[in-house]
């Protein structure tokens, strides 16, 4: 990239920096002066990554954002870490148990303890009654052992980031976000849908970014005859409402597909549908590069069509694709979800958030166990935290922003 | 006229006296919790198939004659009918009501009139929540299930080897919509819809004699009709009382009004005109218009004799609503007309979750169907706020959550010869935990028993039946699975086929009545610690219906109801039942066709058909015995694996407004009483 600046980035960013100087108070402006006077040099010969990431830098609740998102990405790769029970698992005894208050300090020491729990039905209403039994303390404990998971495929483990003391989770349970009507642990059920959500929204919007540009580019570089069939293509996917669109192709479904056949029918079907704005965007970004002078240039030296379109063309708008998959992310989220919560997507056993909230649509959770509705909380965390990053990458990515 | 005919003192002695019991013991009880209430419970018993030969059907001519016409009217009506008679609307009541009424008992006290019973349906295809709360039938069980009772009919008779049945109807009676109700219109039933080829092919089972012939039905007068079969049949009566429209089916007809129906049939009708009716009403042929025409569910016009009749609406609609019949033949012990209630308005609900959440706000005055028993305690907890009280009335028997095993699977041929192993079953039997799913289904309500009837059931086989292979002894199962054979696992530790192909149970569940997919979701963890991998799938009822019948399905969720009544109507241990079950479509498929098409049974269930056709001809005492036998048989083979019974799941939580009277504490609950028609909701009313 550093041989393909985009012309005029460099002056534009300056300038802006000069710009939220003065907006900046008075306690930060000293320490933004001094990186500034380190950094003023660095300025012309940084290359366009740093200076996106200058610029991102800035944007505080976009770095907050990044951070939760982060947070996100371990928790998508090692679920059974952070977990602390067995998400499959129903415990005949134990359902409907509200969240256990982790409590940090055990007699002025940091010591992290739950209070033991105690169920009863009640004779009249049924209902489980839980109640807290202040005489027993179940000591939390880091890094301890539990149930058995596997890491990325790769080997098995029964470490946990939270857990009591060796092997007895199951007698001393701590319920972190309560358990369901089957008595599972939802904190777990958590951790493992989120992976399964997360992922469908990356892996989807990963396709349909291959497509777009695969496509948007055919589409711009050549023009003609491909580009009328592609942009009509286009042009009727958009035109189909989408909502019903993926609801019809998750309902033809077959219904014996495995839950892993069904993850990844459902990660193309959205990514499918997808694809069509990226498309567009690529098109239009080729339009408008393939009269620039650098591709030209690399014409005229005898660079071949691959060359330029993967070499000189598509770099210059990397960070561009980058902010807009990340925005299109949510969309995909809470698109799983809302075929899951539809009972269309995906199904138990499969945990995913649309799944978690599917199961608690009902009157029972709603009146009785409100804390089912929390995999909710988590949907609107993520949705949001992407979305600012999405927003965040985009002002610090796009040099014509101001 | 007297409600019980009773030369079989015995018998109704002790039914009198669990009546006394139960109430007593409800009275002590402030707070009687749901799980006591069965054991109180006087059992469906299938009596009524030993008494008709004293019942001497009550002497039509007597009474009335005496009578000098009296100035005063001898009944009461409603308000809004009286307004009618005085306006010249309608004749006076004691022209409407038969020369002898029906008179229904209320379960507490005499009624108010007036009123709207606001309850909820789901739907076109919820059309039975319509027959259970009429149940228009010419005899009825009784509010407790023990017994048939007259209702529209007035009485019987059967000759000493019952095969003569002689109903009676009540001269006097009307349709509603004022037109005479006579033998004509049994008649009619018989001769124009159960003979007819084209409306009916095969003709209904129960009219079915043991060579394959159709039993006769001949008029002896205007009020008088008699059914001869070749064999002696004590399952008459039970029959009878089932034959009210149910299922949409005009098979489930004894009786039609032949004066409406007459248009629609092409033995009376005008050919061009019955036609011309047929295009206009979108269909290909006159069958499907008569079909439509001849139930109330799904025509308005057509007459009835129930307590209220379709006013101007179907179960299509999105209000369903019902208004008092004119000429009903009920009044209640002091001479006024039934029912109590003006209207009866089923509010259609797309979503049984919305439908509960109604419930729990007090919007439903009266409603089990649909009642979700997971909302028990959202339901006990807001009864205050709601205005409502729950009763619950558990049912009779049987378990209220049963994987049933297709027995005649062919999809995969592997698969169905492993369900067709009785050891394969037994396995998964032991393999489940009944008690996790009683907790965590069942509210802790229950116990853990096969599909067999209640203890307190003269059918009961005995503890040693009713509780084989309930005890949950995984390693009994793995060493059952290794058994026969599937040894070989897959990397998931799941056990392969012989051939090496995955094994994967699939459990159909349709979320009716239960939450049978929480049942199916225990069942699939608890089998794959035995290695025996299975997945739950939800369907639609329509479809999964569907799939019964072309012998798609592999396993699924029901409940075992019926098993107070194996020998009459639909039940569950008969392959022959109509709807298909999922125990054996093509069985049912062998016996339809005498063996021509479909597979042939074993030897265990040749058996079965065999006790169950030998039930139908035996007397009473003999029946017992056949049906404990049976009950034995059922729960050996396990063709059924029951997980928890005794329980109100199915339709047994009932919510009822406060000032809705009438409604008995107990009351037998089973899809063959139609409950809650048995407990005659005529005779509800609201107090003000």
């Amino acid at each position: 990239m550093r041989d393909n600046p985009i012309p005029g980035s460099e002056p534009d960013a300056q300038d802006e920096r000069f710009e939220d100087l003065t907006a900046l108070s008075a306690g930060n402006q000293a320490r933004i002066r001094e990186e500034e006077l380190e950094d003023t040099a660095a300025i012309h010969v940084a290359p366009n990554w740093k200076l996106t990431w200058w610029r991102f830098k800035k944007h505080r609740l976009a770095l907050g954002s990044g951070l939760v998102v982060i947070f996100l990405a371990l928790i998508v790769l090692f679920p059974g870490f952070f977990s602390t029970m067995d998400p499959q698992k129903s415990r005949a005894q134990q359902s409907f148990v509200p969240v256990q208050r982790v409590h940090f300090f055990d007699e002025g020491a940091f010591r992290p303890f739950v209070y033991g729990i105690v169920g009863k039905r009640n004779p009249e209403t049924l209902r489980m009654e839980w109640r807290i039994d202040e005489e027993k303390k179940i000591p939390v404990r880091f890094f301890a052992r539990g149930f058995e998971y596997d890491v990325l495929g790769l080997f098995a483990t029964d470490i946990h980031l939270v857990g009591v003391k060796e092997g007895d989770i199951e007698e001393d349970p701590i319920y972190l976000l309560g358990t369901d009507r089957l008595g599972r642990d939802q904190w777990s059920r958590l951790m493992y849908g989120t992976r399964v959500s997360v992922t469908i929204g990356l892996i989807s919007v990963f396709i349909s970014v291959f497509l777009g540009v695969l496509l948007g580019g055919i589409s711009g570089y050549f023009g003609g005859i491909p580009d009328l069939i592609i942009q009509r293509m286009i042009e009727i996917l958009q035109s189909l409402p989408a909502i019903p669109i993926w609801m019809a192709l998750t309902a033809a479904m077959p219904r014996d597909w495995s839950v892993e056949q069904t993850y990844f029918a459902i990660t193309l079907i959205l990514a499918l549908i997808g694809w069509t704005t990226l498309g567009r965007e690529v098109r239009g970004r080729f339009l408008v590069l393939r009269e620039e002078d650098f591709v030209m240039a690399a014409k005229l030296s005898g660079a071949s069509q691959k060359r330029i379109i993967f070499r000189h063309m598509v770099p210059t708008f990397y960070s561009h694709i980058i902010a807009a998959a990340t925005l299109a992310v949510p969309v995909m989220i809470i698109s799983e979800t809302f075929l899951s919560f539809l009972g269309l997507g995906l199904r138990p056993p499969a945990i995913s958030w649309g799944v978690l909230l599917q199961e608690a649509q009902n009157l029972q959770s709603v009146a009785l166990a409100p804390w089912l509705l929390l995999p909710g909380v988590a949907v609107i965390i993520t949705v949001l935290a992407l979305n600012i990053l999405g927003d965040g990458l985009r002002d610090a990515a796009d040099p014509y922003s101001h | 006229m007297k409600r019980f005919y009773t030369n079989h003192r015995t018998l109704l002695l002790i039914g009198v006296l669990l009546m006394v019991l139960t109430l007593a013991l409800a009275a002590c009880n402030a707070a009687p919790a749901p799980t006591q209430a069965p054991a109180e419970k006087p059992a469906a018993t299938e009596a009524p198939a030993t008494k008709p030969t004293e019942a001497p059907a009550a002497k039509p001519t007597e009474a009335p004659a005496a009578e000098a016409p009296a100035a005063e009217s001898k009944y009461k009506e409603a308000p809004m009918l009286a307004e009618m008679v005085k306006a010249g609307e309608l004749p006076p009541v004691d022209e409407r009501l038969p020369e002898e009424p029906l008179v229904e008992e209320v379960a507490k006290d005499i009624g108010q009139y007036g009123g709207t019973l606001r309850r909820a349906f789901l739907g076109p295809s919820d059309h039975n929540n319509y027959v259970r709360v009429v149940y228009d039938a010419l005899v009825r069980f009784s509010p407790d299930g023990s017994e048939v009772i007259p209702h529209i009919a007035k009485g019987w008779d059967s000759n000493d080897d019952f095969t003569e049945w002689t109903v009676y109807l009540r001269p006097g009676a009307k349709w509603s919509d004022g037109e005479p109700l006579t033998a004509d219109d049994i008649m009619f039933w018989y001769n124009d819809i159960l003979l007819n080829k084209d409306l009916m092919p095969n003709p209904a089972n129960w009219m079915v004699n043991g060579d394959g012939s159709v039993a006769t039905v001949e008029k002896l007068d205007d009020y008088t009709v008699k059914w001869t079969f070749k064999q002696p049949n004590t399952a008459f009566l039970l029959d009878l009382a089932n034959k009210d429209g149910a299922d949409l089916s005009i098979a489930n007809l004894a009786y039609a009004p032949a004066h409406y129906l007459k248009q629609f049939h092409p033995n009376y009708a005008d050919k061009d005109e019955l036609e011309k009716m047929v295009k206009d009403s979108g269909f290909d042929t006159w069958v499907e218009l008569f079909t439509v025409k001849a139930l109330p569910q799904t025509n308005a016009d057509r007459p009835t004799t129930a307590a209220w009749v379709p006013d101007n609406s179907t179960v299509a609609d999105p209000v369903f609503t019902l208004k008092r019949n004119p000429y009903y033949v009920g009044v209640d012990p002091e001479g006024n007309q039934l029912p109590y209630i003006d209207e009866v308005r089923l509010t259609f609900f797309a979503d049984k979750e919305a439908l509960n959440l109604a419930a729990v706000s007090g919007e439903l005055d009266f409603q089990a169907r649909h009642i979700n028993m997971s909302n028990y305690p959202v339901l006990k907890e807001n009864e205050d706020k709601g205005g409502y009280h729950v009763v619950t009335w558990p049912t009779f028997g049987g378990s209220d959550a049963v994987f049933m095993f297709n027995q005649t699977y062919q999809k995969d041929p592997e698969i169905g010869e492993l369900l067709r192993n009785k050891d394969f079953r037994v396995a998964l039997s032991y393999a489940l935990d009944r008690e996790a799913i009683k907790e965590l289904a069942f509210l802790g309500l229950g116990e853990a028993r096969q599909g067999v009837p209640a203890p307190n059931h003269p059918y009961y086989p005995g503890d040693e039946w009713a509780y084989k292979y309930t005890e949950h002894d995984p390693d009994k199962a793995n060493e059952l699975l290794d058994g026969i054979g599937l040894t070989e696992r897959d990397a998931d530790g799941y056990r392969l086929l012989p051939s090496g192909k995955p094994l994967d149970i699939e459990i159909n569940v349709v979320p009716a009545f239960g939450n049978w997919t929480d049942v199916g979701q225990l069942a699939v963890e608890q089998w794959g610690k035995v290695g025996v991998k299975a997945h739950v799938e939800v369907r639609e009822r329509a479809l999964a219906f569907q799939m019964r019948d072309t012998n798609e399905l592999m396993t699924e969720i029901w409940n075992e109801d019926t098993t107070g009544f194996p020998f009459s109507g639909q039940p569950k241990m008969d392959p022959r039942s109509n709807p298909a079950l999922t125990f054996g479509p093509l069985f049912r498929k062998w016996y339809e066709t005498n063996g021509a098409e479909g597979m042939e049974p074993p030897a265990e269930i040749k058996k079965l058909v065999e006790l169950i056709d030998k039930g139908k001809v035996s007397g009473r005492e003999d029946q017992i015995k056949i049906a404990q036998e049976l009950f034995k048989v059922w729960a050996d083979n396990i063709w059924e694996i029951g997980t928890v019974g005794l329980t109100p799941m199915i339709q047994g939580v009932v919510v009822v407004n406060n000032n809705l009277q009438n409604v008995p504490e107990t009351a037998g609950n089973d899809w063959p009483l139609r409950t809650p028609g048995n407990t005659q909701p005529e005779t509800y009313y609201f107090s003000q």
